[in-house]
């Protein structure tokens, strides 16, 4: 074996050894970076937790209710509550947000989309309550 | 290659020495490969050590296992467990309890030295490595440990379980002790009983809505309070599927503090009492003798001022003072009249049948561990079916009160009260049979009756059609009733053109006062309360206005079956009906 054999296979061992150490280093500091954003995400996800708890705290009955009562709400009436099939525009609310394609005689395909009708009589159910 | 210090010596090239010389090269390679394999190691295990420097994980095991969070049907949070800084020891490391417990102290505050000293040297005797310090510490107290840097005490996260909407259900959820387990309602459920399938679920979603839980918290504690009440239970029970909605017990308390609770307050009066609900009652005994095919509703009854049976008298509060069909004996609660339908058809045979189809005789198997055992006599002479067909002589919870009338009301299928939410694509599977359509049909009819034009005008709420039955109890005490103690109580159900909802209120022991005019019938105490929680949870739930339809047909019957005004002595007035509508 030449010596310029065993040089080069010497050079080969160093530059393994580096390669090793290096990627050994790599592999540590995204070690550490995993850890550290594991932590980050425990840490966040703890605050989750307290912030859920915070705003169930804060959305509890009796501070709604106190609330409502400052804000002049109140419960929701039966008689406030309409059927849609009863509503004046019941057949425009229930072609609202429908569509329709048609061919135009281009030969295109175009959709029409239907917008809820808007009745030009004055609306006589202003309270609520139902028109038979 | 050349090697100068040897060449200088030797002028002509030695094959021997060539020989040594490549020897010497393979050596120095050798030996190069070894060092550089050491220093490989050497680097290997540099970094290693690096790690193992990180604070060294106390010899401790999780000692707090997380609860599931606990939803309402609308994903409301009614029970977390938050993270929170707490104090542990590891006795063993500590070499000063004395001066270790003097230091937190000072620290903490709140704390004696002494104990804390005692239970470490104790811990440290028996070879413990683990001791709380404090389960919970204020953040500020964090810093102020790591300052210390007291050998032995560790600082640790812990779970603390938290109820966010305070006492609001206080009876369902329960609470847990400062380790986390369950002592009471559901917590205790998940720790002990038929919810620990549950127990590392992340979340448990209950079937109870908090709209409508607050709302009757809300109705039936202005009762509680204005009747000056020792005790009040209110539920709401979905008649077609047996989930519990709400389910308020009162005195309640804060389950955030639950270990500060009294007896009277931690009681859960809905399951975990029994009760002689009295008139309630008549709705199985109605049903039981509809039932039975030998009682119709439209059939007289005579009633007398006064039924002996041996040597026992029945009597009414209001004595009627003509014949009464089976549908007026119900509206009116005639106690007299109740007992003479039972026996018209058959006695305690078809009232027992019925009581243990709809399962009175046994526990209500809800998924709470406080759930009182029914009391029931043994031998069932006259006078015990008598009693039973009111409601006396048979105590049950109210909870096992309400699934049997939700049975009878819904669709006529035994109906089991849940406090887990059903998911909407499970199928509903309907219980056995307990009682025919045609039963379902007249009971329906009997309730609207009774809150229409009977005792129950009070829970009437305009846009639904609500059916009902009051009560009014006499409270057992020693060797007898006593006086002046009552259970007010009412069961309505609506819309009653497709039952959806029970709501029932039992209120125990109220003081008469104004707003029942100077009364404690349930119809004066119980009845409002149910009316105002229907009329502020039907809109919230959804409830469509009843059809117009249905109360028409319920009045044509009635006015068909109605006594004529000649044989009409101060009885019912229908025209009030028609006048309020």
């Amino acid at each position: 074996m030449s010596s310029q054999a065993a040089i080069a296979l010497g050079a080969a061992a160093l530059f393994a050894a580096m390669t090793v150490f290096e990627l050994k280093r790599v592999v540590h500091e995204r070690e550490r970076e995993l850890a550290a954003l594991e932590r980050a995400i425990a840490a966040e996800r703890a605050r989750i937790r307290i912030l859920r708890a915070d705003l169930a705290w804060l959305t509890r009955p009796e501070r709604i209710a106190t609330q409502a009562r400052q804000l002049g709400l109140e419960p929701a009436r039966i008689d406030r509550l309409v059927r849609a099939e009863d509503l004046p525009d019941a057949t425009a609310l229930l072609f609202a947000g429908r569509s329709l394609v048609v061919e135009l005689d281009a030969g295109k395909l175009f959709e029409l989309r239907f917008k809820p009708f808007r009745s030009r009589e004055p609306a006589t159910n202003r309270g609520g309550a139902v028109r038979p | 290659m050349s090697w100068p210090g040897l060449d200088a010596s030797l002028a002509a090239p030695d094959p021997a020495l060539a020989r040594g010389r490549r020897r010497i090269v393979l050596v120095g390679v050798l030996f190069a490969l070894l060092f550089a394999g050491l220093g490989l190691r050497l680097l290997h295990l540099a970094p290693e050590e690096r790690t193992a420097e990180a604070a060294p994980e106390p010899p401790l095991a999780e000692p707090v296992r997380r609860r599931p969070d606990l939803v309402d049907r609308r994903g409301e949070l009614l029970a977390t467990d938050v993270p929170v800084p707490a104090l542990a020891a590891d006795p063993a490391q500590i070499a000063d309890p004395g001066r270790t417990a003097e230091r937190l102290a000072r620290i903490l505050g709140g704390i004696d030295p002494a104990v804390l000293e005692r239970r470490l040297v104790k811990a440290k005797e028996a070879g413990r490595r683990f001791a709380w310090i404090a389960h919970r510490i204020a953040p500020s107290a964090e810093l102020a440990v790591l300052e210390a840097g007291l050998p032995g005490v560790f600082l640790r996260t812990s779970e603390h379980r938290v109820y966010p909407k305070g006492s609001a259900a206080s009876h369902l959820l329960g609470f847990v002790d400062i380790d986390n387990r369950g002592l009471a309602g559901v917590e205790h459920a998940l720790d002990y009983g038929r919810l620990a399938a549950l127990r590392d679920a992340r979340e448990v979603a209950l079937s109870i809505d908090l709209r409508v839980q607050a709302a009757l918290r809300d109705e039936l504690g202005r009762a509680f309070r204005e009747f000056r009440a020792i005790g009040a239970c209110g539920l709401v029970l979905d008649v077609r599927t047996g989930e519990l909605l709400g389910l308020v017990s009162l005195p309640d308390f804060d389950p955030n503090a639950g270990g500060t609770a009294r007896p009277e307050q931690r009681k859960n009066r809905c399951t975990g009492g029994s009760y002689e609900l009295g008139s309630l009652f008549k709705v199985l005994s109605h049903a039981a003798a509809l039932d039975s095919g030998r009682v119709r509703v439209g059939q007289r009854f005579e009633i007398p001022a006064a039924l002996r049976i041996g040597r026992h008298t029945i009597r009414d509060v209001h004595p009627a003072r003509r014949p009464y069909t089976a549908a007026e004996i119900f509206s009116h609660s005639s106690n007299i009249g109740t007992a003479q339908m039972v026996f018209a058809a058959g006695g305690a045979e078809p009232l027992r049948s019925m009581l243990g189809r709809l399962g009175l005789f046994e526990r209500a198997p809800i998924e709470l561990l406080e759930v009182a055992r029914p009391q029931v006599q043994k031998a069932w002479p006259d006078v015990v079916t008598a009693t039973v067909s009111f409601g006396h002589g048979i105590a049950v919870s109210p909870l096992r009160f309400a699934e049997a009338v939700a049975s009878l009301v819904g669709d006529g299928t035994l109906v089991r009260a849940t406090l887990l939410e059903l998911p909407e694509s499970t199928p509903l599977q309907p219980g056995p049979r307990v009682a025919s359509r045609r039963t379902v049909e007249d009971l329906r009819w009997m309730m609207w009756l009774t809150v229409a034009d009977g005792t129950a005008k009070k829970a009437a709420v305009p846009g639904y059609l609500v059916g009902g039955k009051t009560g009014t109890a006499d409270k057992a005490g020693r060797g007898g009733y006593r006086r002046g103690a009552v259970l007010a109580s009412f069961v309505g159900v609506f819309p009653l053109d497709a039952p959806r909802y029970l709501v029932l209120a039992v209120i125990d022991e109220p003081k008469a006062s104004a707003a029942s005019g100077g009364t404690r019938y349930g119809g004066k105490v119980a009845a409002p309360v149910v009316g105002s929680v229907i009329a502020r949870i039907g809109p919230l739930l959804g409830v469509p206005p009843s059809d117009p339809a249905v109360e028409s047909r319920f009045r044509e019957r009635w006015l068909a079956m109605r006594p004529t005004a000649a044989t009409d002595t101060g009885g019912p007035r229908f025209a009030a009906v028609d006048a309020r509508r």
